[in-house]
């Protein structure tokens, strides 16, 4: 049964990488990011930020306040034309009565692996930028001027274009309902941010979460106290993480639970079964008594006790 | 001439000396000196620009070489809350009184310019008795160094009458995990020439959690409330070299962190527990109790990362993470009363207990991303995760009981029994996953992708006995993506999850697939739309776990924002979670069944509208509504006036509303009104 299911899954994958390694023999545009120079799709030389001024005056006497002045100022970087860094060459633009067709102008949306490109070109290496093209950011095609204003943003730090919260949750249409939901995380209430949780560039993670120093899910920055070791661990953190039993956004339930009834959470992993982790209570635990159904009005240590196997202190 | 006797006029026309004021009084600011000449040229260009818009967008001042921005908001916030005051304070905890609800300021030097800093930026939000107060900066000097930190301090209050609460239906409203404490983080770093290929780089970071609460305390035949005071910390300690070359960039960090716990329970003078009926003919009483916990961790760790791009075809990132934790845990406790311990078969008036324990945790964390583009068409990724975890402790447990007797009955009494243990116990789990996945420009703007991920997972657990799981799980990915411009984006992703023949817990997704569909349309005139699909179904049919379950999320927002005069936004999103799987009953040892089914409806929206003269009115609604296991609906409706005095002076008055109710449980329902009238400064 199990081999059918195998074949009716890998067999279509199979013959669909073989239509596409086909398709990919026509020549077509690249879709990695181009080397800068290239990308610009002109051999025309050079221009001097001078000659940008012409036109572009305010652009150009506002870059000296902008991060990426040290591209033309920096002792180690010293490019003549600081433009030209992230623009491409300029001169047939500017002879051609500034085309815009002529120069990377970072406006035409379809375009977005060539602009990454030629953010990346310097980007790539930088601290953040840990396999972006794995993350769901990089797979979805998003620029990063989606999020960045380079010239003039309203919010300088990181030259976001929005406050982060806001620019986040544009497109993360549930998540913006989840942190609506009773119980929460503090984001609408401005205590904590997307970025504290999660990074954005990279993809060394699942869903780009940040991991703490120890490289453990972001919640042990906060909630250290639940991280332990401890002599005895309570094995889902683990190898579930907290989200075996909590929704990190928001939940309608209690203590941001994934279920409002505590015992029916707790028995969902502790009925015995075969062949998984799981352990059966005494059968004290009687569960119409309602003396028994809030388990961790007993087991208060349930992330962890150094002093009671079953987490009673 | 009235204006220029006012102080306000005098202040007018010093734009930059009334923010550096305003932040000499709110942060210890100390700009107090601006160039005159600068100073009129500011004034006129305010002048000139009129009223700034909501009070918060201004043009900015200069001071010295700086070119600055910088806004203050004060107010005071009036509370009207009707219904479960514990409730709301749970859920919202904003309270009434004097604030400073946000302050920020920004400096910019040209490059070079600055002599300690060429940019600054410092925010601080919801500070005069707010439960979330923020402090976030970062500064530095470009070439030179970089500094960022963050200060958080969140103030959790958790008091849920039917939570935690075995006497609810008695009517006893005590949530017996009450806590009112505060979390407060303090990240800070350091980097030094940020632009040159040898960054040095250092970091501290302090968690603290302290505040009281309820906990319990269990005997035999009785459970007792306890207070609690609790209190811990974490210190991190990091510091390593950035190494960047033109192709290769490599960073090593050596770090500690040392965690501490001395958090101490109390009896509280409450001698009735959760069970009126007594134990074997006598009833358990709690006369006094004092616990305290003293735990130290001290993890060293080490992280290092790689990144290159030897080929432009080519880019490897690597991250290693090695960590040793060592915990050392005490445990000293006195109780007293009449008391049983079913598994010493005793009942006794006092009890000591002293445990010392200790824990060893050595964890590897391995994640490495190849990132391949042999054609100018196709990308091919490979990620591979690798995650070790085995903690193994040991312990002396040493009990003492004090003016014993049998369980039995016998007439005897021990004026001492002591008990000890040696326990041991350990935890092991290793992981890995490969995710191999191919992704190719079929036609054009038309995106195809396809790969396979890899996952295995085993644990371990010890002590009193042991047991093991362990699954391979081979997963299939495939996806379509059509992208035309930013004004049309489809992209539908598929995995189908081929399951061995068992998980390592019974909630795993197991036989599960799942369906994502993302689409964006926009922006024409302003006006854009996205949302999203996904679908997760999950089964697991072995006959004692019997799994099935889903969660299905549709989701859409339409923006209409032509511009600064008007916006509208509008979002909906409807979830269905369904779990239905087999439990086993402990009492009977019979077969029951677990069902959670949440149906929820969210809606939201928020206008804006420009009056006349930069007067600005935004107001909005956010709502849940809720059916299933757990039925509720919560309204949340705002409004916001913005009215402009000056160019750099607004008013504005905010008022926010929370309307919470639990269907069935009345008791911890509640609505809220919250006004805010503040005032506003912005340069």
């Amino acid at each position: 049964m199990r081999r059918a299911r195998v074949s009716t899954v890998l067999i279509p994958c199979s013959l669909a990488l073989c239509m596409m390694g086909v398709l990919l023999l026509r020549p077509g545009r690249a879709a990695g990011g181009d080397p800068p120079q290239q990308a610009a799709g002109t051999k025309a030389g050079s221009i001097n930020n001078e000659d940008c001024a012409v036109c572009h005056e305010e652009a150009v006497k506002a870059f000296d306040r902008n991060v990426h002045a040290v591209l033309e100022k920096g002792k180690d970087f010293q490019k003549k034309n600081s433009c030209e860094s992230c623009h491409g060459p300029g001169e047939a633009h500017s002879s051609n009565d500034g085309d815009k067709t002529k120069i990377i102008g970072f406006r035409d949306p379809a375009e977005a692996r060539k602009y990454n490109g030629q953010c990346l070109s310097c980007h790539q290496n930088n601290a953040p930028m840990e396999g972006f093209r794995g993350t769901l950011h990089g797979k979805s095609d998003l620029a990063c001027v989606d999020c960045h204003g380079i010239h003039k943003s309203e919010r300088m730090t990181h030259l976001l274009k929005k406050p982060e919260t806001v620019l986040c949750m544009d497109c993360h249409v549930q998540t913006r309902t989840a942190f609506s939901k009773p119980y929460h995380h503090r984001v609408k209430e401005g205590a904590v941010r997307c970025t504290d949780c999660h990074q954005p560039h990279s993809g060394l993670e699942r869903r780009q979460v940040r991991t703490s120093m120890s490289g453990d899910v972001a919640c042990y920055k906060c909630h250290s106290q639940t991280k332990g070791p401890f002599l005895y661990e309570h094995a889902p953190l683990q190898i579930r993480d907290c989200q075996a039993c909590h929704e990190p956004h928001g939940s309608n339930n209690p203590k941001m639970l994934i279920r409002p009834t505590v015992w029916l959470l707790c028995l969902e992993c502790h009925s015995a079964s075969r062949n998984v982790l799981s352990s059966q209570p005494p059968s004290f635990h009687n569960v119409n008594s309602p003396r028994y159904q809030n388990c961790t009005v007993c087991h208060v240590k349930i992330h962890g006790s150094n002093s009671s196997q079953v987490f009673m202190r | 001439m009235l204006r220029e006797n006012s102080s306000l006029g005098r202040c007018v026309r010093r734009p930059g000396v009334v923010a550096a004021v305003v932040w000499f009084l709110v942060a210890a600011g100390g700009l107090m000196a601006q160039d005159a000449a600068e100073k009129k040229e500011e004034e006129k260009k305010a002048q000139a620009a009129g009223p700034a818009a909501g009070g918060g967008a201004a043009e900015g001042f200069t001071w010295g070489v700086y070119q600055g921005r910088s806004s203050t908001e004060v107010g005071y916030r009036w509370v009207d809350t009707k219904g479960s005051e514990e409730m709301y304070r749970s859920m919202v905890n904003l309270g009434a009184g004097p604030k400073l609800l946000h302050s920020d300021l920004s400096l910019r030097a040209n490059y070079g310019a600055g002599v300690v800093f060429d940019h600054l930026d410092i925010s601080m939000d919801n500070w005069g008795g707010d439960p979330y107060n923020t402090v976030r900066f970062s500064f530095g000097r470009t070439g030179a160094y970089e500094v960022t930190g963050t200060y958080l301090n969140q103030q959790y209050y958790n008091f849920i009458p039917s939570f935690d609460n075995p006497l609810f239906g008695q009517g006893k409203t005590l949530d017996q995990h009450r806590l009112d404490v505060a979390y407060r983080t303090t990240d800070v770093e350091l980097k030094l020439f940020p632009t040159y290929w040898v960054r040095p780089f250092f970091g501290y970071a302090r968690t603290t959690g302290f505040g009281p609460g309820l906990t319990t305390e269990s005997f035999t035949g009785d459970e007792f409330v306890l207070g609690q005071n609790w209190r811990y910390a974490a210190n991190d300690y990091r510091g390593g070299l950035e190494f960047a070359l033109p192709k290769l960039t490599v960073s090593v960090e050596q770090g500690f962190r040392f965690l501490q716990n001395d958090t101490a329970a109390y009896w509280n003078g409450d001698s009735t527990g959760n069970n009126p009926n007594p134990f074997l003919g006598q009833q358990i009483e709690l006369t006094g109790d004092n616990r305290g916990y003293h735990d130290r961790t001290n993890i060293p760790i080490f992280r290092g990362l790689v990144k290159a791009t030897p080929f432009s075809w080519m880019k490897f990132t690597g991250r290693y993470i090695y960590a040793m934790a060592d915990t050392d845990g005490v445990m000293n406790e006195i109780a007293t009363g009449s008391l049983a311990t079913l598994e010493n078969r005793l009942f006794y008036q006092a009890q000591s207990d002293a445990f010392s324990t200790r824990a060893s945790a050595p964890q590897n964390n391995g994640s490495f991303v190849l990132e391949l583009t042999p054609l100018s068409r196709l990308s091919v990724t490979d990620q591979f995760r690798v995650r070790t975890y085995h903690v193994s402790g040991s312990g002396v447990l040493a009990s003492s009981y004090y003016q014993a007797s049998p369980l039995s009955g016998q007439p005897v009494t021990f004026p001492q029994v002591d008990v000890s243990e040696v326990v041991s116990s350990y935890l092991s789990y290793s992981g890995i996953q490969n995710q191999l996945e191919a992704e190719a420009e079929v036609w054009r703007n038309l995106y195809a992708r396809g790969g396979w991920r890899y996952t295995d997972t085993r644990a371990t657990v010890g002590g009193a006995e042991k047991r093991s799981a362990g699954v391979v799980q081979q997963t299939a990915i495939a996806g379509v993506a059509y992208r035309r411009g930013r004004w049309l984006e489809l992209a539908v992703d598929f995995e189908n999850n081929n399951p061995s023949s068992h998980s390592v817990l019974r909630t795993d997704l197991f036989d599960y697939s799942q369906v994502k569909f993302d689409w964006k349309v926009g922006s024409w005139k302003g006006l854009s739309a996205n949302g999203n699909v996904a679908v997760v179904s999950n089964r697991n049919a072995q006959s004692d776990i019997d799994l099935s379950g889903h969660n299905r999320n549709y989701a859409v927002a339409v923006n209409y924002d032509p511009g600064e005069r008007f916006h509208v936004s509008v979002d909906y999103m409807k979830s269905s979670i369904y779990s239905d799987m087999a439990i086993i009953l402990p009492q009977t040892l019979q077969t029951g069944r677990s069902v959670y089914d949440e149906s929820l409806n969210g809606v939201g929206g928020s206008v804006g509208v420009g009056l006349y003269r930069g007067t600005r009115f935004d107001f909005g609604y956010r709502g849940i509504y809720s059916t299933g296991s757990y039925p509720l609906n919560y309204h949340q409706p705002y409004a916001q006036l913005t009215v402009p005095l000056h160019n750099h002076l607004a008013v504005k008055g905010y008022w926010q509303y929370y309307d919470y109710n639990q269907k069935g449980l009345s008791l911890q329902s509640y609505h809220s009104n919250l006004v805010t009238l503040s005032l506003a400064v912005s340069y």
